[in-house]
């Protein structure tokens, strides 16, 4: 497997040498929180793959428009990389929720703002990878991918702001104490480390996703070569 | 306590296997895309020979 | 000028067949009619919390029926190649898609007020209080709606799986302006004041104008592409 091929080692050591420094933050150095205890450890690895995901949506769009603009393929492939490691981020970010709401607050799921807009999110990322493997032909699959990713990625922010809107009309149980709730200063750390192990973690991926990507429209092209003899 | 740590271990592990399985299956699309790049070479070459 | 006469011409069409033929209307209506049906039992359909959700009951039932009526609007152009004579033709992008969004928008409109005094009788619900407010929710959310679905329909018109594809892509995108709809419309049924809801209608007006623009911006690269 060519994750760590000659040209690409810095970005993977990184990724795993700052992913150490974030399990030892967020498991040994950031102290037992007072109220919930050992459990609220989740937190710093269930939100921190949130944020990823809004992150890879956003670059997505970039990627998608800069296709729009030039039709040069190899946007695409960073588009479909983002979105595609941004479906496992936000995966990781809903299958750990449960386990923390449980013990915590008693319930496995709520439809506050948050949730919700993940779950969106989630749908979203869905849809885009589905409709790609749908369609064939390698510009007709970029542009529509690429419009696609533009309007979820404007529907995601409204998503949101909608979501905020409506659970402040019907109050629901809010899991991590809505917005604005105090951390203390380690806390921060721990979750900002957490965050930024991840995203480098996140550009790993994606550059792997990408070259497998070309590898996979060289494969596409040969085969309409060989088809068409 | 005990009781709790049930419930990190199950996340953590949760987190892991989702990224594990992911590198695993980038690893597998990879594998197969090659295998087939590697036919599709040898059968241009052999309708070109002919 | 060019730009709407083009659009009000492919709107005209997309009507004309369509009262000709009644194929989607006919479908849709019936499918709505089936949900309703469905929706009977899934709840006491008597209760006193059925007008509390029945916006959301209704919003539910314009959904599903809508993405039938939005999966036709440019599956229709595959005969004969009808999709690339209008892509050829000199109107823009922007005024097909337009054009189609319009006549989308009169089938659903037209859907929703057929559906809506069934769904009065059946679920016991006053629908003629505030008839005002009630139309102008359903114009802006409809419209909202018919974009995204429109856009989406030209997205899919070639793709397999477009029946599933469609309301996969579009329902998580619509979140807000159902949410929005199924808030006013349920206020309206229950007679609750609007004023404190009011915030709603703005999300509609925000949705659909970012969604407008962003639809005739975006069209060309679907139908062209």
């Amino acid at each position: 497997m060519t994750m760590k091929n000659g040209s690409g080692w810095l970005l993977p050591s990184l990724a795993g040498a700052m992913m150490i420094g974030a399990l030892y933050l967020v498991f040994l150095w950031v102290p037992t929180e007072r109220s919930m205890g050992i459990v609220q450890r989740i937190f710093y690895f269930h939100m921190p793959p949130f944020l990823v995901a809004v992150v890879a949506i956003l670059v997505g769009m970039g990627a998608a428009i800069r296709y729009l603009m030039t039709k040069d393929l190899r946007f695409d492939e960073v588009a479909v990389a983002c979105i595609e490691v941004g479906l496992v981020f936000d995966t990781m970010n809903l299958l750990t929720g449960p386990f923390w709401a449980r013990p915590v607050w008693g319930i496995w799921w709520t439809w506050d703002a948050r949730l919700t807009s993940a779950f969106v999110l989630w749908l979203m990322f869905v849809g885009y990878l589905i409709l790609r493997q749908a369609i064939d032909e390698p510009h007709m699959r970029a542009a529509a991918s690429a419009v696609v990713t533009v309007f979820q990625a404007v529907g995601a922010v409204i998503v949101y702001m909608a979501n905020r809107l409506w659970r402040t009309q019907h109050p629901q149980p809010v899991i991590a104490g809505g917005e604005g709730s105090g951390l203390a200063s380690p806390m921060w750390v721990a979750l900002l480390g957490s965050l930024a192990a991840m995203l480098v973690v996140f550009a790993c991926l994606v550059q792997v996703r990408r070259r497998l990507e070309r590898l996979r429209r060289e494969t596409e092209g040969l085969r309409r070569e060989v088809h068409a003899l | 306590m005990e009781e709790n740590l049930k419930w990190l271990w199950w996340a953590f592990s949760v987190a892991w296997v989702i990224h594990l399985a992911y590198v695993a299956s980038l690893g597998r699309r990879q594998k197969r895309l090659r295998e087939e790049l590697e036919a599709l070479k040898a059968m241009l070459e052999e309708k070109r020979g002919k | 000028m060019e730009y709407l006469r083009a659009a009000l011409a492919i709107a005209r069409k997309d009507l004309r067949i369509e009262r000709r033929s009644k194929e989607v209307t006919n479908a849709a209506f019936s499918f709505a009619l089936v949900v309703l049906l469905l929706f009977s039992f899934t709840f006491d359909p008597s209760g006193e919390e059925t007008r509390a959700m029945s916006g959301g009951l209704l919003w539910l039932v314009y959904s599903f029926a809508g993405v039938l009526v939005l999966n036709r609007s440019f599956a229709r152009e595959t005969a004969n190649d009808s999709l690339d004579a209008l892509v050829a033709s000199p109107a823009p992008g922007g005024a097909i898609f337009l054009g189609k969004a319009l006549a989308n928008t009169v089938f659903l409109l037209g859907l929703e007020l057929a559906t809506l005094p069934v769904f009065g009788v059946f679920y016991n619900v006053r629908w003629d209080l505030n008839l005002g407010w009630l139309l102008l929710v359903f114009v802006l959310g409809t419209w909202g709606f018919t974009v995204i679905g429109t856009v989406f329909s030209a997205v899919t018109v070639n793709v397999r799986l477009r029946e599933v594809m469609l309301p996969v892509l579009v329902f998580p995108i619509t979140v807000p302006a159902l949410m929005a709809a199924v808030q006013l419309t349920t206020t309206v049924f229950t007679g609750q004041p609007l004023a404190p809801e009011m915030v709603w209608i703005r999300v509609l007006v925000a949705f659909d104008l970012i969604f407008t623009l962003l639809a005739a911006a975006l069209v060309e690269f679907v139908l062209v592409g």
